[in-house]
């Protein structure tokens, strides 16, 4: 066998032997293959599975964007347009919770696990995921799931916003059928995130390449892997009170109706007892993917390595431990207070951690600015100001200050929109060339990048301002004060609509329009971060390498641990 | 466990070059997709029944239909393709699945718990305790429950040392013992919760009605499942597909069956010990 390429230092340390490694001409992968619609139904691909799981998340970002466009359509014409009122503010409620509703469990979720399935098992020199029927399983749950969803809005949906509390969600406040239908959508949504969860972890655990220790994982995988054992601990447990509130919907049992001995309060504990880590399963992979970006395109393997495993998988357990920080105002016993606010500040330790890392990997380093870069740049900016704001709301007295008004709106976008969305952008500009073996334009993509990236702040900073002046959220009007603020928070909106528009129309031209060029390190200078996604072809062929690389350590490894 | 099938990491051929041109990967399949599509029916029938539309129970009925067949084709699918794998390796692999797989089930019961551990926590000072509505619940059914389910587990482990042994004979009637006793069980249940009905005890008559139901309804239904768990290896064991180091089903049956005990001895502990009256 010949040496492709001079050994390598790969992420933790240690070499890959890339004797293993050889151009394929031509695919010998001995099963068979169907053609057409069908070989896309019966893939076990993990591949093919990822690229599905990212058409979904397209799809529903696109739904959940129109929906957010009513959404600012009513807040900057609160009084109607020609003294006709544009809609109910029942409408208004249920574009709101499926906004959420759509925006997560569709797209973001369903993004990570689309990148996570195309790229880990690549990265650790696996051929597939240690379960491929299962991962197949565990998407195409994700289709009747959807639909129900999205039907749910001919039954009025769900009137109380996306977390549902009872009793707004209860047969008395909600006795409509929407509400059962979005329950079972979550369960369906639910199933899948846990079998995927599993097959991560089983993957992770048993199926890397030989050499490929824990520590020489890059941190992608790491952040699933993390990632994974929240969804796995935190989704059975709403699925669990979504459960309960179905029985007290049909069968009127008494969880949460007072009348029978029960406690509204226990839904909101349990349900943020999910949707608290949630949010960090919708934050972790896209750490994971911004570290390899920054290192790649500033030529510097990331700073502290080991320092970002550990920052991550601490995240992932205090994630556990601050749910009651979203309960601040419905009534908690001060003790409470006092530890939920203490263990959400303890947060920011490990995502400072990791906000310096990133910092001093980009320090001295070569930079690069591709689109993918700009993103990873973007989101650390944007997120480090949701981070802050994060902290404003761990304390108490501000939180309760300012609870249910757009000073949340503004955080939780600034998490989630300059956060995971950005971070789901750059690994799109990023892997785009190792998935299709075409580039997306990248004078175009910069042009996207400053639309989206200046929509998202002028839409999302004035609600800050809005919030701590009072503007309170789920409401489908405001005071005339408000007015002008909304006006810009709009208009905000419509140039990062211009942005997507042109980020779906690039997605198509590539796809359609262009040949593959990309060679197999599709940005260079894959020596630096030496990831083996880079080490086979754009796209790779169904069984990934033709043999299983073999990862053997350097004479000095011991000098990096 | 529904899917078993696992692409083998070539380690073990890593270094022959003889082996470098052979990759096994899985075969498509339109199960997974079948078996989704199927479960995506079942709330579409549950919600039409919820609507108090007639065809409901017809759609549901064919939803579970549907989802059986084709899990039965996946299984089967999944056991021809079987002995083309590493087996010490897809064991490992398997258990692993397995084990998330009852740390998720945990989970959802932790919920349950959770619910029950607040309300007892929270109740009202001085308030009377179990709420009114609540009849005397006896412990004596459960604690022979209690007897009967730990009896089981320790057949059920008996069972698999003795396929281990090699004594198939041994194995199947420790296998049919630990069914009957899971039988035992589950009647016994149908007959507190009959005894309970007739005492107009229901879910909705308060919120340990609620919990009550809900947490041993669960349970029971686990303890189903995980009897016809056992009998799917029962069969697979009468037909003689298992052997010392290929028996992965088995482990996992067992694995199942403990958790169910797990859990039921919480619930006996938390639940039923609870909920009886307090002792001023």
């Amino acid at each position: 066998m010949s040496i492709a390429t001079p050994p390598k230092e790969p992420q933790g340390g240690g070499v890959i032997d890339l004797d293993v490694y050889t151009p394929i001409e031509e695919p010998r992968t001995k099963t068979t293959q169907h053609k057409g619609i069908l070989r896309w139904l019966t893939t076990v691909d993990h591949k093919m599975i990822g690229v599905m799981y990212l058409w979904f998340a397209g799809f529903s970002v696109i739904f959940g964007g129109a929906l957010a466009g009513l959404i600012r359509t009513q807040l900057a014409f609160p009084n109607g347009i020609g003294g006709k009122p544009l809609m109910t503010p029942e409408y208004f409620n249920q574009f709101i919770g499926m906004h959420a509703t759509f925006m997560m469990f569709g797209f973001v979720i369903p993004a990570f696990a689309g990148f996570g399935n195309y790229v880990i098992p690549i990265m650790i020199g696996a051929r597939d995921m240690a379960f491929p029927k299962m991962n197949a399983f565990a998407f195409w749950i994700l289709v009747p799931s959807g639909l129900l969803m999205a039907s749910s809005f001919f039954f009025g949906s769900i009137p109380g916003g996306w977390t549902s509390y009872a009793p707004l969600s209860t047969k008395t406040y909600a006795p409509n059928l929407g509400v059962d239908m979005w329950i079972f959508a979550i369960h369906l949504a639910g199933v899948s995130s846990i079998l995927g969860a599993i097959n991560f972890i089983v993957t992770m655990s048993n199926m890397r390449a030989p050499g490929m220790k824990w520590f020489r994982m890059p941190l992608f995988c790491w952040a699933t892997l993390v990632t994974s054992w929240l969804q796995l601990i935190g989704t059975p447990v709403l699925a669990g009170v979504v459960t309960m509130l179905l029985t007290d919907r049909i069968l009127d049992t008494g969880f949460f109706n007072p009348a029978k001995g029960g406690d509204p309060l226990l839904y909101q504990h349990l349900f943020w007892f999910y949707s608290h880590p949630a949010v960090y399963i919708m934050m972790i992979p896209g750490f994971g993917m911004v570290s390899q970006v920054i290192q790649t395109f500033s030529g510097r393997p990331t700073f502290g390595y080991k320092g970002m495993v550990y920052a991550t998988a601490f995240i992932g357990v205090v994630g556990f431990l601050v749910w009651g920080h979203h309960m601040f105002s419905a009534g908690m016993e001060p003790w409470l207070r006092a530890y939920f606010g203490f263990m959400t500040m303890l947060v920011g330790v490990p995502t400072g951690v990791k906000i310096f890392s990133w910092l001093a990997t980009l320090w001295g380093g070569s930079i690069r600015f591709t689109t993918s870069m700009m993103f990873a740049l973007g989101f650390l900016g944007l997120f480090t100001i949701g981070g802050i704001s994060g902290v404003f709301l761990a304390n108490v007295p501000f939180d309760v200050q300012v609870h249910d008004t757009y000073f949340v709106v503004a955080h939780i976008h600034y998490v989630m929109f300059g956060g995971a969305v950005m971070t789901i952008f750059a690994a799109l500009y990023y892997w785009f060339p190792k998935m299709s073996g075409r580039y997306l334009s990248e004078r175009l993509g910069k042009v996207i990048f400053w639309l989206i990236f200046t929509g998202m702040n002028v839409t999302f900073l004035p609600m800050h301002w809005l919030g701590i002046a009072g503007m309170a959220r789920r409401i489908y009007t405001y005071r005339p004060e408000f007015h002008s603020l909304n006006m810009i928070v709009s208009s905000g909106y419509l140039l990062m609509l211009t942005g997507g528009l042109l980020l779906v129309g690039n997605v198509f031209y590539t796809l359609l329009a262009k040949r593959r060029t990309a060679p197999n390190d599709a940005w260079g200078g894959n020596e630096v971060q030496n990831t083996l996604e880079w080490m086979t072809t754009s796209p790779p062929p169904a069984h990934n390498f033709d043999r299983v690389p073999k990862i053997v350590p350097m004479a000095y490894e011991s000098l990096h641990h | 466990m529904s899917d078993v099938a696992i692409t083998t990491p070539d380690a073990a051929h890593a270094h022959s070059h003889e082996h470098a041109e052979h990759i096994h990967l899985p075969d498509p399949s339109l199960w997974p997709f079948l078996v989704a599509m199927s479960a995506g029916i079942i709330p579409v029938g549950i919600l039409l029944l919820i609507a108090e539309k007639s065809m409901g129970g017809a759609v549901l009925g064919i939803g579970i239909v549907f989802v059986i067949i084709s899990a039965l084709g996946w299984c089967t699918s999944v056991i021809r393709e079987k002995p083309t794998l590493d087996s010490a390796w897809a064991n490992r692999t398997l258990s692993m699945g397995w084990k998330l797989f009852l740390v998720s089930e945990g989970a959802i019961f932790g919920a349950f718990f959770g619910h029950l551990f607040y309300i007892m926590y929270h109740w009202h000072k001085g308030a009377a305790w179990p709420p009114a509505g609540t009849p005397p619940i006896s412990l004596i059914i459960p604690a022979i429950g209690t007897g009967l389910l730990v009896t089981s587990s320790v057949t059920c482990e008996m069972a698999h040392k003795f396929l281990l042994l090699g004594r198939r004979g041994a194995c199947k009637s420790m296998m049919v013992l630990t069914m009957a006793l899971g039988l035992i069980f589950l009647t016994l249940q149908a007959l507190e919760w009959g005894v309970l009905g007739g005492l107009n005890f229901a879910p909705h008559t308060n919120i340990i009605g609620t919990l009550f139901y809900l947490i041993t309804g669960f349970h029971g239904f686990h303890v189903l499942t995980g009897m016809m768990f056992l009998f799917l290896v029962y069969a697979r064991l009468e037909f003689g597909s298992f052997d010392r180091s290929r028996h992965f089903s088995m482990n996992a049956a067992s694995w199942y069956w403990h958790f169910v005990d797990v859990i039921w001895l919480l619930v006996f502990f938390t639940l039923y010990v609870g909920i009886q009256p307090a002792a001023h």
